[in-house]
């Protein structure tokens, strides 16, 4: 089974890159490219809906920072607005190659890309686990309500202010009650697949960086390529 | 050999690790949620109060399930990892795996046993959190100078940012140290409350 789309390894290559431009003051055209750059992979990937409204948020940043952040007087306000506006909006490359590798990466590409990385069993074992158990908890949490319902429980909102601590431990308790028993049988699963075993474990998921990986990480590489051009003449 | 076996942590508890971390982060995201809109933008910094006022039962569950040099940091170390994936700050990393590091070591020297001790070790355990905090607290100037260019008075700006920074950074802190150790005795009777009695630890 080979991985369609971007090599997860260029996902998180972005995710660096991202973390490199948050250091580096592009110009305002620049910057623009940049984030046209990052969103690319969403309608190359058939998400057009969030590559657009990243965007969105962008120019509504950077409007807001032109037109709106110069009128705003009140200090308190100042370092919320600007916050908005220009701090977060440099983090936003990142939050974007972030969303892009959540949205389009599945649980077994993750595991795969880690052991190729090189990713240590005692790391690799809990973050595979811990991915896998997120739909069972939120299964349980279900189950955990319908019986609090019956018994007349926490059933509206008013109860959960009412009563936060209690309310809070009716949903917890039960939840790591049984967490604490999947644990268990999810051990019993893995010993028998041979999980402690020694020597290399295989994969069917094959991770393969293609043309398209070298394209986006040199499209990412432009606008640093143009600031360091720019400086110079 | 034996000895050794015993010490180290065994393929059980790295699944066990495996799920309260994804309990864990659950609350977290939890906590980001109730946080996040109350001031949009600014209260985006008290993320980890709530977090460490809630995180409490299932730190105290944890360490009494893997009582081992290694499961706390584990399981800061993948909150740091999260942090770089979803493109946050990238010094949250190191901030989460260094913070959870010393908070294992001093869990350690007490031997996951001791109470006051692991509480103290939860409360270091809560400023894990703090990472992606750090750049609207400690580096304004990134976004300050845009403000400056703009043509704000620089010395006006400058002292507009850092009190608003340091008044921040101490309510952080401060209200951190509270709820963690409200959440982590909140934790402690849980456990003694439920999970003893039903003889899982």
């Amino acid at each position: 089974m080979i991985v369609k789309g971007f090599d997860p390894r260029a996902k998180l290559l972005m995710i660096i890159l991202a973390a490199v431009y948050v250091t580096i003051d592009l110009s305002i055209l620049l910057e623009i490219s940049l984030i046209l750059i990052f969103i690319l992979p969403f309608f190359v990937s058939n998400l057009p809906l969030i590559g657009s409204s990243f965007f969105v948020i962008y120019v509504v940043q950077l409007l807001g920072s032109l037109y709106l952040l110069p009128y705003v007087e009140s200090p308190f306000f100042i370092y919320i607005v600007s916050f908005i506006f220009n701090g977060f909006r440099l983090l936003l490359p990142g939050i974007i190659a972030g969303t892009f590798a959540i949205k389009t990466t599945s649980v077994s590409e993750w595991v795969a890309t880690f052991k190729t990385l090189r990713v240590p069993n005692w790391l690799l074992i809990p973050i595979a686990v811990m991915l896998r158990f997120f739909p069972a908890v939120r299964e349980d949490y279900h189950h955990i309500r319908k019986a609090m319902a019956f018994r007349g429980i926490g059933t509206s909102a008013l109860d959960l202010l009412k009563k936060p601590a209690t309310t809070f431990e009716y949903i917890l308790i039960p939840l790591l009650m049984n967490a604490t028993q999947v644990a268990e049988d999810l051990t019993v699963s893995a010993l028998t697949k041979g999980l402690s075993l020694p020597g290399k474990h295989t994969t069917i998921v094959q991770l393969k960086w293609t043309v398209s990986d070298w394209l986006l990480i040199i499209a990412a590489l432009i606008p640093f390529i143009l600031n360091i051009g720019g400086t110079v003449s | 050999m034996l000895e050794s076996k015993k010490k180290k942590i065994q393929l059980k508890e790295h699944i066990s690790i495996g799920v309260y971390t994804a309990i864990y982060f659950i609350i977290c995201a939890l906590a980001a949620g109730l946080t996040v809109l109350i001031i949009p933008g600014y209260s985006y910094a008290f993320i980890p109060v709530i977090t460490s006022l809630l995180a409490g039962t299932i730190y105290m569950l944890m360490v009494a399930k893997v009582p081992k040099f290694g499961a706390i940091s584990i399981m800061g170390s993948i909150m740091g990892i999260f942090f770089l994936i979803v493109g946050r700050f990238p010094g949250a990393t190191v901030i989460a795996i260094v913070i959870s590091i010393l908070a294992d070591v001093i869990a350690y020297l007490f031997k996951y046993r001791n109470k006051v001790g692991v509480l103290f070790s939860y409360i270091i355990f809560s400023y894990s959190l703090i990472g992606p905090v750090v750049p609207m607290i400690f580096f304004p100037s990134f976004y300050q100078d845009q403000l400056i260019e703009q043509g704000r008075d620089a010395a006006y700006i400058e002292g507009v940012f850092q009190s608003v920074s340091e008044y921040t950074l101490i309510i952080l802190v401060v209200s951190i140290l509270i709820m963690s150790v409200i959440g982590g005795v909140f934790g402690q009777r849980m456990m003694k409350k439920h999970f003893e009695k039903a003889g899982i630890v």
